[in-house]
């Protein structure tokens, strides 16, 4: 048996390399940045499932952190899944590139640390990343599955990591073909088990969509903003061969713009490309499918940042339900990270078989260290730009009001705007938290303004009372009579926010509570009420939880069952 | 390979990762708040 440092080398590396990312975000409060947003307590409401509002773009992930943040404070919720992200990520690499402990090490390192996970790190996507790292796990059990016939491992995890759409179908795409596909031992029984089941994981979100009055085709205008961008000297490509490119501005590091990060990507790549054959002798139908999806993935991703103004390329965006999901090409290049991971420290192992030991060693190690070197500014939450909040007590205060009032309604929040600049949160950019904080659904302005090339730009959002509000706010019409008939009963308006220039008119809306930076406004009379209901998605919802948690005790027992597994 | 060639491929690679890091934090303190021609999100009134 080897020593134990070489037992936990894995572990211990991904525990060390998450701590230097995350180490800042364990001070009490709250990382508030961009999309990325906690509460101390949430409450299960009709649009965390994807009722009412518009397109279910974070279900059921809001719905599970419903049912989580209350009994569990917010902040503990939101350190444990970033931590659990980061750890699971680089050893669930690691697991996957096999081989020698410092192989498995470096591509903990190359999963870990890299480009993508900074960009959807600084983004605030917190469910894409769970089934980034999630993704791993799912190969090696759809490896497992494939020759052992026993898929419930890679069906709980499919499951696990659908917290968002792309989550759910990245998962079922890189695992359930490998399980699967041609040569696998999972009988024609479990195989139809196994795509029911991974189907029904992800009916939250897809049925929600389906279900929903909204349309299911998305502002082609969204590809243009979040299609890839060049973060570096290497061009667009060059962005998204090393998992780079993310569309925003906010969310990317001042390292990528160097010529070295793109001398390492270059240098990674020739590695993979290099080790890749070793790999497919090895574990060919897994490596052939992930370099399908590596691909293909990078080709749209680099396919979004030249082609995204192109007529053909926004059809297939706005003319095809569901096709919102390739707006933000370079979410794609999840597949091609991987890869990369798994199969550069093999072509270094390749190139390096004639050295003698300790060069192959310090060799090995460099790669383990060049991510790091690459995006030195990841350390301590992005050099400082994650950093944590506490909410003002008045935002508890607003919530325990609004949940007294016995008066039904929904919640107006103004600025009408969908993101937020708090002095209390270091003036970080984030998406308005008022939606989450309180116990009541709140209409916010989904429509998302951006500066592109100088010129100011607005995806189109989907939720039709939001679409309603604006135009009454654009027309200069009160706006009283139109909430009342939105069912709409309350007004916030975030005093602490940069005032509007065309302003709603509020007039015969008085203020009702008052606290620093918060003003509650009562609409009088009573409001058209609207309560969306969807009994159907609701029983879904549940038979999908439910299903989970049997999946997860079947793969756990019949886990226990193989041979060479089982208890003694 | 090994001895003296081992040893000046070993001082080469860690020279260019310490150089390359290096550079990567003068960016990161550069270049702010990234390439400019990536959108960035307004906040407040659009």
């Amino acid at each position: 048996m080897p020593p134990a440092w070489k037992r936990h080398a894995l572990l211990g590396w991904s525990c060390l390399l998450s701590a230097l990312v995350l180490l800042p975000l364990m001070a009490p409060g709250y990382v508030l940045h961009l999309d990325m947003v906690f509460v101390p307590q949430q409450t299960l409401l009709p649009w965390n499932l994807g009722i009412g509002g518009g397109l279910p773009r974070s279900v059921p992930q809001d719905a599970l952190v419903s049912l989580v943040a209350g009994p569990l404070p917010g902040q503990v919720l939101q350190k444990a899944v970033l931590v659990a992200t980061l750890v699971l990520a680089g050893i669930g690499a690691g697991r996957l590139a096999g081989g020698p402990r410092l192989q498995q090490v470096a591509a903990a390192s190359l999963y870990l640390w890299s480009a993508y996970l900074a960009g959807r790190l600084l983004l605030g996507h917190w469910g894409l990343l769970w089934a980034y790292a999630v993704l791993p796990w799912a190969v090696l059990a759809a490896r497992r599955a494939r020759n052992t016939g026993n898929v419930w491992r890679t069906t709980f995890l499919c499951g696990v990591g659908a917290l968002v759409p792309t989550g759910g179908l990245v998962l079922a795409l890189a695992a359930l073909p490998v399980a699967l596909g041609p040569g696998s031992k999972v009988s024609a029984r479990m195989r139809l088990a196994a795509v029911g089941l991974v189907a029904l994981f992800n009916a939250p979100w897809w049925l929600s969509a389906i279900r929903s009055p909204v349309s299911a085709v998305s502002d082609p205008v969204g590809l243009t903003v979040f299609g890839a961008r060049a973060d570096g000297p290497g061009g667009v490509l060059g962005s998204v061969l090393a998992g780079g490119g993310v569309w925003n501005s906010q969310a990317t590091l001042g390292s990528r713009t160097t010529w070295f990060a793109l001398a390492a990507a270059i240098a990674v790549v020739v590695l993979a490309v290099i080790g890749w054959r070793s790999r497919v002798r090895e574990y060919a139908p897994e490596m052939v499918w992930l370099s399908v999806l590596g691909v293909g993935g990078l080709f749209w991703a680099w396919l979004s940042g030249v082609a995204g103004d192109q007529e053909w390329a926004r059809s297939v965006v706005s003319g095809v339900p569901g096709g919102g999901l390739l707006r933000d090409g370079q979410k794609w290049t999840v597949f091609w990270v991987l890869l990369l991971a798994v199969t550069a420290p093999t072509g270094l192992a390749r190139v390096t078989r004639g050295a003698d030991r300790s060069l192959r060693v310090f060799l090995a190690v460099a790669l383990a260290l060049l991510p790091l070197a690459a995006l030195p500014d990841l350390t301590w939450g992005g050099f400082g730009r994650l950093r944590t909040a506490q909410y003002p007590v008045a935002w508890q205060d607003l919530r325990t009001t609004l949940a007294q009032r016995q008066v039904p309604g929904d919640v107006l929040s103004l600025p009408w705007s969908a993101f937020r600049r708090y002095a209390w949160n270091n003036s970080d950019v984030v998406l308005d938290p008022l939606p989450r904080q309180l116990t009541r659904t709140v209409v916010w302005n989904d429509r998302l303004p951006v500066t592109v090339e100088g010129r100011l730009a607005e995806v189109g959002g989907d939720d039709p009372r939001a679409e309603l509000v604006s135009r009454a706010i654009e027309s200069g019409a009160a706006l009283g009579p139109v909430l009342s008939d939105l069912g709409v009963k309350w007004v916030v308006v975030q005093t602490d926010q940069p005032a509007a220039s065309r302003p709603p008119d509020l007039s015969g809306i008085p203020v009702v509570w008052e606290g620093p930076g918060l003003e509650l406004r009562e609409i009088p009379g009573e409001v058209r009420p609207v309560n969306p209901t969807d009994p159907l998605l609701v029983a879904v919802d549940l038979a999908a939880l439910g299903a989970l948690i049997a999946v997860g005790l079947l793969a756990h027992v019949t886990r226990r069952d193989r041979p060479g597994v089982t208890s003694q | 390979m090994g001895g003296p060639a081992g040893a000046i491929i070993a001082a080469v690679v860690g020279a260019i990762l310490a150089v390359g890091a290096a550079f990567g934090i003068v960016s990161s303190q550069t270049a702010s708040p990234a390439p400019v021609d990536k959108p960035f999100i307004v906040y407040g009134d659009s």
